[in-house]
């Protein structure tokens, strides 16, 4: 039954630790329902037939974790969803995926995504596209689609490693009636991961519940050498903000996110919500972040302008996509390119060009840039007096493909107003599930200072408890 | 803001080229729709008054933290994963 939500993660690893643990049938097990998973839903791009347990005796020793694509993972395809880099096999891992690795996590395989991010319903993937476990005719939301599906739909013990630039861990969490962790720009090394927008992406976690989420922070966080946007502050336990009592916390509530364009019966869930967070001892009050109207265009902006550069490497010369090398460089590297990126990559590729040619680059990007420092100011204001703001964690509930199929572009983009401004201001967020509405999953977002990874444990950990008419 | 009305097929031609994306017909004429239709929803960043305000390339301070300047051993080659390689390089197509 889904919408019942229940970690097994602690349990399993309690029991590994006391127990004598018989790991190649435990692989075995857990790679044959993954196959199961791959025949009902699709959330895989492959399944790692080799999987093993590294690091014995390490904090996660014995557990199974999915890595989504565009995370590189030694030895195993990463595609990001395109056929840009279809036969991909990095020789080496991301810095996350080597931290999970070495405390003996699993990498059981590679989740499907929206081709390198670009979607909000993982519908743009080149290999499949994942089907949502509550309703096999709707999306599991996107980027992290595959992600949030094997974790809303596994019976076993399991971790998703996903990843946001916009809100791609928060959408399919919510989708799904999971739990996504965006933790704070820099606070996991971006080593190893596909970028496609370098300042605004954040590697994080999709679980069942928000012991996982910050049991796996806790592992992946850290300053990495081999990123130098990572952080120098030190990692901490995340698991040790779990709590019952809200005794003294603020929490901020943003008119904005409550406009007409989103479905009121998820707002009502979030009230309800805030209401019995009141009774733990919470205080809320309404606030304004006025500049949220403008997050969409700003963060397009900035995204597609970074993706036409980031994506410039990908030509079939050193990785990927190859071709015979015939005519010169333009022909060949438009040649490869054109037949790689998928119709999307193409258009962000197009639309970012756009915004950085000159006479365009002030009046788009630059402004872009700009208008974030607004945001960013804004946030900051509000954490001045309150620990978190709570917000829906998306506008609707999960879509039907063939409704999606009907929005143009820029409707599509419309509905990642409740996730933009978060994620480019590079703050923490935690959607946590509000029950099911008409039998689909919403949920709610929590958003925090940066760093302030704590905050979200303590106010998630509480939600979890709460109940829903 | 810039006049978004000057997108043409003069326009897409040329960000087709820089791009490296050779596009057909029916995509550049699609594309350039659709452009128009973007940019002219993100017209509404023109209400924001950016003066004096500067831009944030970061979302967060990122400081340098600097290590010593010293040669340390690569586990893998970069040439692993291409079809195009010659005497420890990578071969590409002609330039020029």
């Amino acid at each position: 039954m889904f919408g019942l939500i229940k970690s097994l993660v602690k349990d399993h690893l309690y029991t590994l630790k006391s127990t004598k643990f018989d790991t190649e049938g435990f692989i075995e097990d857990v790679l044959a329902k993954s196959r199961r998973l791959q025949e009902q839903y699709s959330p895989f791009i492959a399944i790692n037939d080799s999987a093993n347990a590294e690091g014995a005796g390490g904090m996660l020793y014995g557990l199974p974790v999915s890595v989504k694509d565009n995370i590189c993972t030694r030895g195993l395809q990463t595609t990001a969803g395109s056929r840009i880099l279809e036969g991909y096999v990095p020789p080496f891992d991301a810095t996350a995926v080597a931290k999970v690795r070495q405390v003996g996590g699993i990498v059981i395989g590679k989740t499907a995504m929206d081709e390198f991010g670009f979607g909000t319903f993982a519908t743009t993937c080149a290999y499949g596209v994942p089907k949502n476990p509550f309703d096999k005719d709707r999306s599991c939301g996107g980027s992290s689609g595959g992600a949030a599906c094997v974790t809303a739909a596994a019976d076993f013990p399991h971790i998703a490693l996903a990843q946001s630039t916009g809100g791609s861990i928060t959408a399919p969490a919510a989708f799904t009636g999971t739990v996504g962790l965006t933790p704070t720009y820099g606070r996991v090394s971006r080593y190893g991961l596909i970028d496609f927008s370098n300042s605004m992406d954040k590697i994080g976690v999709i679980s069942r519940c928000v012991y996982d989420s910050a049991l796996m922070l806790s592992v992946m966080s850290g300053y990495d050498p081999l990123d130098s946007t990572s952080s120098a502050m030190p990692s901490q336990d995340y698991t040790k903000y779990m709590t019952d009592s809200l005794v003294g916390v603020r929490i901020a509530v943003p008119r904005e996110y409550f406009s007409d364009v989103v479905d009121r019966r998820i707002s009502e869930r979030v009230m309800d919500a805030l209401a019995q967070l009141e009774d733990c001892g919470a205080t809320y009050e309404s606030v304004s972040l006025a500049t949220t109207k403008y997050a969409i265009a700003a963060y397009y902006l900035i995204a597609v302008s970074e993706a036409s550069t980031n994506l410039a490497k990908y030509c079939g010369l050193r990785y990927g996509l190859h071709d015979s090398i015939d005519g010169n460089f333009d022909a060949y590297f438009s040649k490869v390119r054109s037949e790689g990126f998928g119709e999307e990559a193409k258009r962000r590729i197009i639309l970012g060009t756009f915004a950085r040619l000159a006479g365009f680059r002030d009046a788009y990007y630059l402004k872009a840039l700009k208008v974030r420092t607004k945001i960013i100011e804004e946030f900051k204001e509000v954490f001045r007096k309150f620990d978190v703001i709570a917000t829906p964690s998306m506008p609707i509930l999960p879509p039907r493909f063939s409704e999606i199929e009907r929005m143009a572009p820029i409707e599509k983009y419309n509905v990642d107003l409740l996730t933009t401004a978060p994620n480019m201001a590079g703050v923490p967020t935690l959607s946590v599930p509000t029950g099911t509405v008409g039998g689909l999953p919403s949920g709610m977002q929590l958003i925090a200072d940066h760093f302030r990874e704590d905050a979200l444990v303590k106010v998630g950990s509480v939600c979890e408890g709460l109940k829903w008419k | 803001m810039v006049d978004y009305t000057r997108i043409d097929g003069a326009l897409m031609d040329r960000l087709a080229k820089i791009a490296k994306l050779n596009l057909t017909e029916e995509e550049s004429v699609s594309y350039a729709q659709q452009l128009k239709d973007i940019l002219e929803v993100f017209k509404v960043l023109d209400e924001v008054d950016t003066k004096d305000v500067r831009p944030s390339f970061q979302p967060t301070k990122i400081e340098n933290i600097w290590r010593e300047d010293l040669a340390e051993a690569h586990e893998w080659s970069p040439l692993e994963s291409t079809r195009h390689s010659e005497n420890l390089y990578f071969k590409g197509p002609k330039i020029v």
